[in-house]
């Protein structure tokens, strides 16, 4: 017994996360989307060009590179407007000043670091999307699960600082949290 | 400026022409991904059942290689192996010495066989052609069309890939025991809608287990036998080859496989050490094809297959100098001085046609269906020695004295209803039963009822009670002129009782607790463990414990599974139940070193095991095992894999029935090691 405790506590290392394929795969489905539900969509992206950025840890760095080519393959236009997926980990996207972001899809990382993130986009009118819906509290938008059923959850205090005009039908199809 | 409002009019203008029809795709869209999850068991948490999903790619990482290394690591369930190395799962403790409490489905085709209820031969399945496994602990499960007992067990290949790539995989693996194996599965979509899958593998080892003294030295076939008794090298060995193919098109699906399985003779088919080529075959054949359609608002689906498998041993069965009594000459003993050979087989084969047909009615999904099987034996072949002992000739005794009934069979009807209602938000309420005749048995009423009530999303309850039957199997009922196992044309069924209560804690979208607590109450447990060695419906038990299993990452350096069983039990005589662990641990840990290295450690721990109340010996111990195995993709398509099984050489045994072997099946006591390649485009 003594042995196996060594050898998990060797194990005790380095580590990327967990991510369910299936939920990956419905976010990249649906994330994007949701952006076309929003009524303000033409007057945030002035350029005409919607800039998506993927954020994740080093360590998630394929995961991440799989993701971003999957939006790029699905979702060319969104609304009329290209879209342009980039990719940044958590400590250039922290350290860079101006993040040129109109959305995020945000992966798992430490909850500090991802409070710091949320904090750095906040008041930015920047659509933010979780992989984990439990992240949704630190400061995101939208989150998304399979329970029952595909279910959308919209965090509320993020909605109203924010001032996001989504319309009507949307949010007959979210669930929010405080 | 004007020209910019014109702009962005314009824009605002279009985006809210695309909304109306952007929303309506959107409903459509996350009611087809809904629909995915509920058919790939996604929102399993939710379901009103007790189940884990197990994803291939997930259980190759671990360096899991075959199909029942893949099953040690469910909760409550236990892999036994008897005196043949035959395999089945054990689900918290329910009759260790009995098939059939459990059943496989590959790809929704149920693969029993016929003549044991068994499926040792399909459990030895690569993980690389696996995609998916679904486990249901309990009666309670999904499958309707069927009677499941203790649980179900259900393999989903890739055929099931939903995707239209034309996606292909193959690997390679050498290892210990001359362990070598090869395989792949392709993936084909044409422009008319044809989906094809073809997987096909082989696998051959040269395993061998140094046994103790076999049955002889016991008594069990007499004191003047002892002395005949040997020990040495059981062979454990395997040849297995299979091919399948599976088509969809235009609502009709076929599905097929060819197996054949060929093992070494293990401790004997009557617990006498055989020769080291002695072996036994167990190959299998099915073929299904179903049509689906769209019928006044549901789906129904008419199913027909057929399933050929056949179990055939060739061997020494006793050493030279044995003294039996003359089955032809009652009172009288004959030495058999050539020994005692036997080739000994059974053909089986099911026919059976369904119909199954679900649809909402409002907020109450309704399932209905009927199942026609008939199970029959058509061909008995048994070639032994020469009874008079006099020649070592072998003798066409399959008329005179046939080891097995020929000609037998068993039609089963089976009608099945169930419906799933939402009674608010929070809770669903599952109601079903299956109402089975067949030509051995009365009228059996399987009811089945269970709610699932959600505290929340992260906090879910479920209640099950159900009951169900295991009906005996061909070899329990119909073998014949053989010491070591008779059977009985008046056994019942097996029946059980089961309660269960389950609460599952979500930390996360990846993360959970989930704690099951269970009571079966099982009635007409069918065993041959008596002096004749005949098969009766000899006790009741009740089975109760517990079960925890975690997945959680504990940081962003550490993801941890495991699980933990607690299961104990009495039969009907107060006695404790024999053959079961009481205490089960898996547990694993995954570790990516790089982006490309990832390494990982399974720990488990099986506790000991009672011996039957009369039976002198200690408890079986129990073991510690560890595997390892570490994995290096050179990009995404091409990966090389190290596993080390038993790191710590425990010595892994199965328990021996009583006046049997004196000492127990040993499975593995060293070191092993598994060198694969894979590959995927």
């Amino acid at each position: 017994m003594r042995l196996v405790f060594v050898v998990l506590t060797i194990c005790l290392n380095v580590f990327g996360y967990e991510y369910n394929q299936f939920l990956i795969n419905t976010q990249i489905d649906i994330y994007p989307k949701i952006l076309l539900f929003d009524l303000n969509l033409p007057k945030k992206v002035t350029d005409r060009k919607i800039d998506f950025y993927i954020i994740y840890d080093e360590l998630d760095k394929l995961v991440a590179q799989e993701i971003g080519k999957k939006i790029k393959q699905k979702h060319k236009k969104i609304g009329g407007f290209a879209v342009d997926v980039k990719m940044l980990n958590y400590s250039k996207a922290l350290t860079d000043k101006n993040i040129e972001a109109d959305a995020v899809y945000v992966l798992k990382s430490e909850k500090e670091t991802m409070k710091a993130f949320a904090k750095k986009i906040k008041g930015k009118y920047i659509y933010s999307f979780v992989y984990d819906v439990t992240d949704l509290p630190l400061g995101y938008l939208i989150g998304l699960d399979i329970e029952k059923e595909v279910t959308i959850y919209i965090n509320k205090r993020v909605l109203l600082e924010e001032n996001f005009k989504f319309v009507d039908e949307f949010f007959l199809m979210a669930r929010f949290i405080e | 400026m004007v020209f910019k409002k014109l702009i962005l009019s314009l824009a605002a203008l279009t985006v809210l022409n695309a909304q109306n029809s952007d929303l309506a795709d959107f409903r459509t869209l996350i009611k087809d991904i809904s629909s995915q999850a509920d058919a790939s068991h996604e929102n399993i948490f939710y379901k009103p059942y007790i189940m884990s999903v197990y994803k291939g790619e997930d259980l190759e990482k671990l360096g899991i290689s075959r199909l029942y290394e893949a099953l040690e690591l469910i909760p409550g369930l236990d892999v036994y192996s008897d005196n043949l190395d035959m395999k089945t799962a054990i689900f918290r403790g329910s009759n260790p010495l009995a098939y059939g409490q459990t059943k496989l489905f590959i790809d929704g085709v149920l693969v029993n066989d016929v003549f044991v209820d068994q499926y040792s031969n399909y459990l030895y399945m690569p993980i690389e052609l696996i995609k998916r496994i679904e486990i249901i602990r309990g009666p309670g499960g999904k499958s309707d069309k069927y009677a499941i007992y203790a649980g179900a067990i259900y393999v989903y290949t890739n055929f099931e890939n939903r995707k239209k790539c034309d996606c292909f995989k193959a690997f390679a693996k050498k290892g210990s025991n001359s362990l070598l194996s090869a395989g792949f599965y392709k993936n084909f979509f044409f422009q008319n809608g044809l989906k094809l899958y073809l997987d096909a593998y082989f696998q051959r080892d040269e395993r061998y287990e140094k046994s103790g003294y076999d049955a002889l030295a016991s008594g069990m076939y007499g004191e003047a036998n002892k002395k005949l008794s040997s020990k040495g090298e059981a062979p454990l060995w395997i040849r297995d080859y299979s091919i399948s193919l599976n088509a969809k098109y235009k609502g009709f699906t076929l599905k097929s496989r060819l197996l054949y399985f060929k093992h070494g003779a293990a401790f004997g088919l009557s617990y006498i050490l055989p020769k080291k080529d002695d072996y036994y075959t167990q190959p299998s054949k099915y073929l299904q094809l179903s049509k689906e359609f769209g019928v006044g608002g549901g789906s129904l689906q008419l199913s027909a297959g057929l399933k050929y498998d056949s179990f055939k041993y060739e061997g020494q069965i006793a050493p030279k100098g044995l003294v039996y009594p003359d089955i032809e000459n009652p009172g009288n003993y004959v030495v058999y001085k050539y020994g005692f050979y036997g080739i000994y087989e059974s053909r089986q084969r099911s026919r059976y046609a369904s119909l199954d047909y679900n649809r909402r009615f409002g907020r109450n999904c309704i399932r209905f269906g009927y199942i026609y099987t008939k199970d029959e034996t058509y061909d008995v072949k048994t070639y032994t020695t020469d009874r008079s002992g006099n020649s070592a000739d072998l003798v066409d005794y399959s008329d005179a004295l046939p080891f097995f009934k020929n000609g037998v069979s068993r039609e089963v009807n089976r009608f099945y209803i169930s419906d799933e209602y939402p009674i608010n938000d929070r809770f669903t309420l599952y109601i079903g039963a299956g109402v089975e005749n067949n030509s051995h048995e009365d009228l059996i009423f399987d009811p089945k009822i269970s709610v699932v009530y959600e505290y929340d999303s992260g906090n879910i309850f479920k209640f099950l009670i159900s009951r169900s039957h295991r009906n005996p199997s061909w070899q329990e009922l119909f073998t014949i002129n053989n010491t070591t196992r008779v059977g009985n044309e008046d056994l019942e069924p097996e029946k059980v009782t089961a309660y269960e209560a389950n609460y599952i804690k979500k930390f996360s979208v990846d993360d959970y607790l989930q704690f099951t607590l269970f009571y079966l109450k099982n009635q007409n447990v069918i065993t041959n463990i008596n002096p004749e060695r005949k098969f009766y419906n000899s006790t009741s038990q009740k089975n109760y414990g517990f079960e925890v299993e975690l997945k959680r990452s504990i940081s962003s350096s550490l993801q941890f599974y495991g699980n933990y069983s607690y299961i104990s039990g009495e039969c009907g005589c107060d006695k404790k139940i024999a053959n079961i662990s009481n205490h089960l641990v898996k547990a694993y840990l995954l570790h990516q070193i790089t982006p490309n290295l990832d390494g990982s450690v399974i720990y488990y721990h099986i506790g000991k095991k009672n011996r039957f109340y009369f039976d002198p010996r200690k408890p079986l111990s129990g073991y510690d095992r560890v595997d390892l195995a570490l994995n290096y993709s050179f990009n995404p398509e091409f990966e090389a894999q190290l596993a080390v099984k038993n790191l710590f050489e425990s010595k892994i045994k199965q328990p021996s029935i009583p006046n049997s072997y004196l000492e127990d099946y040993p499975q593995m006591s060293e070191r092993e090691f598994v060198f694969s390649l894979r590959w995927r485009f």
